[in-house]
């Protein structure tokens, strides 16, 4: 047991110095970084432009008024923000296409870990994460929604649980660079599916919110802990919501796995 | 003179017929990319169903549902028509030197990319074109969408204006790449910023009529709301006119002004390599 904590211990460091040097390393040029941070700035000025419809007709859709509404569009960009933090995750097709990989197998530790969280890309993620916060605030407060210690647990337990998710579903999407080599044509289609969560679920058809939530959980990683707020959510959904993440998790581990086996290069 | 004439005309056709190949050359990340570009306007079909369900009002933003239905399906084929990345091919070429391959050779850079892009832009017209048309029937058989014949015979010279003035704005975006060295990621914020401006996006009501006060003075509206205005059939014949004639204005204007800057740039540009 104390061999597992010193070892998580060790991985909690190095993830705050891996944090710390990828936060060194953009700030070393300021005009990337800022140039960075102008392209999420563009990107969250469209998101915006979706809550300015929905705040400006001032007509509630089915059971959410626009101030929940915003709710979910402050944790669809809250969780763009952390897409954009695992910058590790999304260079693996180049770095596997350019045999990369090479150098990180020869270092201790686990080569998913050094991988995955060994470059965080926080110009992205900065203005997403924190225009995504303050929607959140905003939305919530100007709701009846009571801020109880239930209510935050809940909420912040989905949050969490939607983290675990980006980060399994972005892996998978970036593994399939191991069965195929176009690793554009994946990205793209992951982005757009990523899109669909811009407007809460419950505005899509029943069959799409099936889909979405049981076939492809993406609609889980948005939506459940704005739902759980709301108490839209039946015990069934608290529970699927919270070992969803747990299951695409090891998928996405199995996947890595079996990806490294058909990783070769020839570098020197 | 014959021969310099189909030698001019020939290097031209090739620079078209290499940008075809080029965009099929992946042809999976070709038809994946095809692909997304339609998620957009399956989510805006969603989102304004949804909110003309939830509004008691019959026009919203000046648009009743069926207009709006057209305007979204349109204003997303356009976009994929007149968006042709010609500035991240510019910033390419200055700076990785290759623009020194052009400076040397007997072909104009601006002609050259303007029938590259063309060339690109070929299968996308082929798909936008397949799109429009089961989008059109769609719409006929659920919102009663009726498209006029003459309407789409003015639509052609309108998206063809769109694409030549979305070229030359984009063509003198991508100048700053002389001046700027990190000018790719400004690139995608201006392109955001552009889509938006000129209701690639939403259409620019939505806003508020001083931002339309604004944006009409400004040329982006001219690449897509003015051809979705043609084809949904909004606007009278000699505001057609009068589009065409502002478009060629713009044309000009931003023709002039890419040559200007694409020469005082080009006093700027240095490669060194063998």
């Amino acid at each position: 047991m104390m061999k597992i904590l010193k070892r998580m211990h060790w991985y909690l460091k190095l993830l705050f110095l891996f944090m710390k040097l990828s936060l060194q390393s953009q700030l070393e040029y300021r005009l990337n970084f800022l140039a960075g941070a102008s392209v999420e700035i563009a990107c969250l000025f469209i998101k915006l432009v979706y809550l300015i419809l929905v705040s400006r007709t001032g007509e509630s859709i089915g059971f959410l008024t626009p101030d929940m509404i915003m709710i979910f569009i402050g944790t669809y960009i809250f969780m763009t923000g952390m897409w954009m933090l695992f910058r590790g995750i999304n260079s693996i097709p180049s770095i596997v296409l350019r045999g990369e990989l090479d150098v990180l197998m020869t270092k201790p530790g686990s080569l998913q870990f050094l991988q995955t969280f060994g470059s965080f890309d926080l110009a992205k993620t900065f203005p997403n994460v924190i225009a995504g916060i303050v929607l959140i605030i905003i939305g919530w407060s100007n709701t009846t929604i009571a801020a109880s210690f239930a209510n935050i647990t809940g909420f912040l337990f989905f949050i969490v649980c939607g983290i675990i998710l980006t980060y399994s579903f972005s892996l998978i999407a970036a593994l399939l660079v191991f069965w195929i080599t176009s690793r554009n044509a994946v990205l793209t289609l992951y982005a757009a599916l990523w899109d669909f969560n811009n407007m809460p679920m419950a505005i899509y058809p029943k069959t799409m919110q099936l889909i979405g939530t049981f076939i492809i959980p993406i609609f889980v990683i948005f939506n459940w802990s704005g739902l759980f707020i709301l108490g839209q959510l039946d015990m069934f959904r608290i529970i699927y919501g919270a070992v969803i993440p747990i299951i695409v998790f090891v998928l996405s581990r199995m996947m890595w796995k079996r990806g490294i086996m058909r990783y070769y290069s020839a570098n020197g | 003179m014959n021969d310099s004439f189909s030698i001019k005309r020939n290097k031209y056709w090739v620079s078209l017929s290499m940008g075809f190949v080029n965009s099929m050359e992946y042809r999976f990340d070709f038809l994946i990319s095809l692909l997304s570009t339609t998620f957009p306007i399956i989510i805006q079909v969603f989102v304004w169903t949804a909110i003309y369900d939830a509004s008691t009002k019959e026009v919203l933003y000046g648009h009743t549902f069926p207009q709006m239905m057209v305007y979204t399906v349109f204003a997303g084929a356009i976009s994929m028509f007149i968006r042709t990345g010609v500035e991240q091919s510019i910033n390419r070429d200055i700076h990785s030197g290759q623009l020194s391959n052009f400076l040397v050779k007997s072909i104009m850079y601006i002609p050259f990319r303007i029938m590259n892009s063309i060339g690109e832009k070929l299968s996308s017209i082929v798909v936008m074109i397949l799109f429009s048309v089961i989008a059109s029937i769609a719409m006929y058989v659920f919102i009663g969408f009726e498209m006029q014949v003459i309407n789409i015979i003015l639509f052609l010279p309108a998206i063809v204006l769109a694409f030549l003035l979305n070229f030359f704005i984009f063509f003198c975006i991508s100048t700053l790449a002389f001046w700027i060295t990190e000018a790719s990621r400004f690139f995608y914020s201006i392109t955001i910023i552009v889509m938006v401006a000129s209701g690639g996006v939403f259409p620019i009501d939505i806003f508020g009529t001083l931002y339309v006060k604004v944006l009409k003075l400004m040329p982006f509206m001219y690449t897509t709301t003015f051809p979705i205005k043609v084809i949904n059939g909004t606007l009278s014949s000699g505001e057609i006119l009068n589009g065409f004639l502002v478009q060629i204005i713009w044309i000009v204007v931003f023709s002039f002004f890419a040559t200007f800057l694409w020469k005082k740039g080009s006093k700027r540009f240095v490669a060194v390599g063998g």
